[in-house]
């Protein structure tokens, strides 16, 4: 087969049939990660049934002003790679390249907005354990646990989402994509935007529960 | 005819399969190739397997006398849980998926390799990480909690290395669900030009279904180890009923998690059997449809039982009464599977080479299993016998009366496409019977034992139990010959069975239509696919 | 799979959209609703997502597959979440069968002591009322536990 291009693995007949296969592979990894932060969930609202005072007095101790930032931040960075996948498959080097980056920016962004939060939550006493501060009963402790927990989670993924659009743009950069091959950015793009559903959820969850109290 | 033999003996030098293609060490560790990160698998998971025989040896030794015959309490308990992890984790799930299913799902449809061979490499490298530290965790001391690590014993009062064993299954784990992506793409994306879904041999079916469940259970486990672990650690309360939480929740997740496992501890092995009964038989599967369905429906379906599991546990028994409806309706499908077996018996041209012995030992032990799993599954008849040997009876019967046949009954199958050679038939014959012969006397004491209240898990017992004990472990000895048996033959014959062609066995299928052992690309002229996935003709007794 | 129908001007006016939402939702919170406020604060969520699924995500000009793929694991997780609930809505209390329901059961017994406090949702795991409310403290009497 010597015209098949270097970038269609010799495992697959034709690029269509490896596009296929990148993008129903990271729909399939997407639906595993949905089910590993399903059972962060499926905690919460058990306990948040349990507890419900308990949760929204707790949730009022979060800052919904790095809270609401951070779910700004997100919502834009998922613009922005979208933005770098429309490039991408119009073959727009340039603009994939200052998309990419521009959404490893803004999700740095939100890993420092994380940090501030973390610190100031720390100092206040919210993480359980011996150095909790809030009195109101168990409850308040098993919010803060999955607060922790799940934002924790959460983070790691932002990390890791940086590392492969880092990636991403290193790669676009050189030159690597082109409107017929662009499978690694479709498949970094739908695992940025999974990412920003899962914060989609977590902001009304840890944060709104007692604002109104 | 056959002349396997004569016309081989000259192809083999000048072929170049996949096993003569490299020989370096390095060649097999960082292989993409999935026949031989296949036999990788097989290397592994026989290495468990052997870890986890020893520690069921040892046991039966325990259990001949009534007060403990050898062994501290604690060690007991390691030793139940070592068993348990290995054989659940890192012998069963692996089993046919990762050993059979690797080699022959490219293989069956037609492709080059599966959709992502590096992935496929990494899992089996996961694999070996999650078994390094189940390894460790056992030689610095062990875990006592079971398998099943219920808190709060596990998350706050057992002292021992807990998490180390968690994080070994936690990265076996992500192995287990590459694993099964990998199949799920393989199996929509690189079927033969041809090949509809309908027009699939049932085993791919059977590990199509296998995959739904080890990408969408396994994750779950993950989290639930990591809760847990992070309990042990910092004493939140999530599982402490003393700071506000359930430990009913862990034993929710856990099982949201086990209980589809056990279904990828069984799907597999139907899907080997549906191959070896219609080969066998030189007939079509009887009702292909409905098997190839009820495979789905019992992946499906067996997300919804998981609560059976905990009838007694203080789960509300409103919740217990929709379980117990649930997992009635997964016998189902199971059932119709059974059926269409035994109607594809009916009439058929049947010979007894080894895989068809377990293909109808499989038959026979599972319908057991899976009729004793009802009597489970009825909400007053669990309240006595759950937690007893009756339970213990009722999953070893499908694990390894079903699954364990059904992966030495694949194994002795695919053996000849695996390693061009014949295995000796006799032998494998003789082995096939002691096996059957030995599981029984091991495992059906178990089930009258339990029905009569001994319970799982101790090590000492009233007297009464004793000779069911000693049946037990009198089974078991002979069942561990007949498995060694098939070790000491197989190895054999890798220098000194005879050679094989392309298909010993006259079956139908993509991977028969390939040299024995395949090339490194399978397929050398591009396969020509059936008219129908099983294309026996008993009338003629040839292709 | 023609995924060349996503114009940028789709994907700004989603993205602008989703900004409403978050605006609309952090607002909504700010009022005390009842149990409106987690049903608004989970109806817009829903919304953000389906936005995103559909247009950031591409779900829309998708093939039916991806379509299922996308479903599947959302409706797993519901399986989950469904299910376990049938446990924990319908745990009942923790009582003595031969003694009537408002009595208090007896210090050193072994049992649990149940002190009502306020008006409050009920603590599920031993609730004596599930229809009833209020805040429950319970007190682990393991040390009095016969061993």
């Amino acid at each position: 087969m010597s015209e098949s291009p270097a970038w269609l693995r010799e495992q697959f007949d034709s690029p269509e049939q490896q596009q296929e296969a990148s993008r129903l592979g990271i729909w399939a990894f997407l639906a595993t990660e949905i089910m590993f932060f399903g059972g962060l969930f499926v905690g919460y609202i058990v306990y948040r049934h349990a507890y419900p005072h308990a949760f929204a007095a707790s949730s009022r101790h979060t800052n919904i002003l790095y809270g609401t930032i951070n779910t700004a931040i997100l919502l834009t960075s998922s613009l922005s790679m979208a933005l770098a996948v429309h490039a991408a498959e119009r073959g727009e080097t340039k603009r994939l390249v200052k998309n990419t980056l521009f959404t490893v920016l803004l999700a740095t962004a939100f890993l420092g907005v994380k940090a501030l939060e973390y610190a100031e939550d720390f100092r206040e006493g919210l993480v359980p354990g011996p150095g909790f501060s809030l009195q109101g009963g168990k409850g308040e402790e098993l919010f803060f646990y999955f607060y922790w927990a799940m934002t924790g989670l959460h983070a790691i993924h932002v990390l890791i989402g940086i590392g492969l659009l880092s990636t991403i743009a290193v790669m676009a950069a050189r030159n690597r994509f082109s409107a017929q091959y662009h499978n690694p950015v479709e498949v970094a793009g739908l695992y940025w935007h999974f990412v920003d559903i899962v914060w989609i959820y977590l902001y009304p969850l840890l944060y709104l529960i007692g604002r109104h109290l | 005819m056959n002349p396997i033999e004569i016309q081989t003996v000259q192809v083999q030098p000048e072929t170049e399969n996949y096993l003569s293609a490299a020989h370096t060490v390095r060649s097999w560790l960082l292989t993409t190739d999935h026949k031989r990160i296949g036999l990788l698998y097989l290397f592994s998971i026989l290495i468990f397997f052997a870890v986890a025989a020893v520690a069921a040896a040892l046991m039966r030794g325990e259990l001949l006398r009534p007060h403990g015959a050898f062994l501290l309490n604690e060690t007991y308990n390691k030793l139940f849980t070592l068993h348990g992890v290995l054989m659940v984790w890192f012998f069963l799930i692996p089993s046919i998926p990762a050993v059979l299913g690797n080699f022959v799902i490219p293989l069956m449809i037609g492709a080059r390799d599966v959709a992502f061979p590096r992935l496929n490499l990494l899992s089996w490298h996961l694999f070996m990480l999650g078994g390094a530290f189940v390894l460790y965790s056992i030689i610095v001391g062990g875990v006592d909690t079971g398998w099943t690590f219920y808190t709060p014993f596990s998350s706050t009062y057992s002292n021992t290395h807990v998490i180390l064993m968690a994080a070994g299954i936690f990265i076996a784990g992500f192995a287990s669900i590459l694993t099964g992506l990998n199949f799920i793409i393989t199996i929509h994306t690189m079927r033969l030009s041809g090949m509809t879904w309908f027009r699939m041999p049932l085993f791919l079916w059977s590990m199509y279904s296998t995959s739904l469940i080890l990408i969408l259970a396994t994750p779950v486990l993950a989290i639930t180890l990591a809760l847990m672990a992070m309990e042990r650690i910092w004493h939140i309360g999530i599982f402490d009923p003393k700071l506000g939480g359930d430990p009913i929740l862990f034993q929710h997740l856990f099982w949201f998690y086990s209980h589809p496992a056990v279904y990828i501890m069984i799907l597999p092995g139907m899907g080997v059997v549906s191959e070896l009964i219609s080969c066998f038989s030189r007939k079509e599967i009887f009702g292909y449809a409905w098997v190839a369905m009820a495979s789905v429906a019992i992946a499906v379906l067996g997300f919804l039982v998981w609560g059976h599991h905990m009838f007694v546990s203080s789960q509300s028994i409103y919740a217990g009464m929709v379980f117990s409806v649930l997992s009635y309706l997964v016998a189902v499908p199971s059932a119709i599977k059974v059926f269409n077996w035994t109607a594809t018996l009916y009439r058929g041209s049947i010979s007894f080479e080894a895989p068809m012995l377990y293909a109808l030992s499989f038959i026979g032990l599972f319908t057991i299993g899976g009729l004793t799993g009802l009597f489970l599954a009825a909400l007053a008849v669990d309240v006595h016998v759950t937690d007893t040997y009756f339970v213990v009876a009722h999953f070893h019967y499908i694990m390894v009366g079903g699954m364990v046949t059904g992966f030495m009954g694949g194994l002795h199958f695919w053996w000849p496409k695996i390693t061009g050679r014949l295995y000796p038939e006799k032998l494998a014959q003789l082995a096939a019977l002691i096996i059957f012969a030995g599981f029984n006397l091991t495992f059906f004491p178990q089930f009258i034992m339990g029905y009569l209240g001994m319970p799982r898990r101790y090590h000492n017992y009233a007297p009464e139990f004793q000779i069911y004990h000693i049946l037990s472990t009198a089974g078991a000895s002979i069942l561990g010959i007949g498995y060694l048996l098939p070790l000491i033959y197989l190895v054999w014959s890798l220098r000194h069975g005879k050679i094989a062609g392309a298909n010993p066995w006259k079956a139908s299928g993509l991977e028969w239509e390939t040299s024995s052992p395949p090339p490194v690309h399978n397929f050398d002229t591009p396969p020509q696919l059936p008219d129908k996935p099983y294309d026996y003709h008993p009338e003629a007794d040839s292709e | 799979m023609n995924t060349r129908t996503v114009s940028s001007k789709t994907l700004w006016i989603t993205w602008a959209s989703l900004v409403v939402l978050l605006g609309l939702t952090w607002f909504a919170a700010r009022f005390d609703l009842g149990s409106g406020n987690t049903i608004i604060a989970l109806c817009i969520a829903g919304a953000k997502m389906l936005l995103v699924l559909s247009f950031f995500m591409r779900v829309r000009y998708s093939s039916r597959l991806v379509l299922i793929f996308a479903c599947a694991g959302f409706i797993w997780w519901m399986i989950f979440i469904s299910l376990a609930m049938t446990d924990y809505l319908t745990r009942q209390p923790v009582r003595p069968y031969n003694r009537p329901f408002n009595q208090s059961s007896t210090t050193g017994s072994g049992r649990m002591r149940m002190k009502r406090r306020g008006i409050a949702k009920c603590d599920v795991f031993y609730a004596p009322d599930m229809a009833r409310s209020g805040d429950f403290e319970w007190h682990d009497l393991s040390n009095e536990f016969i061993r």
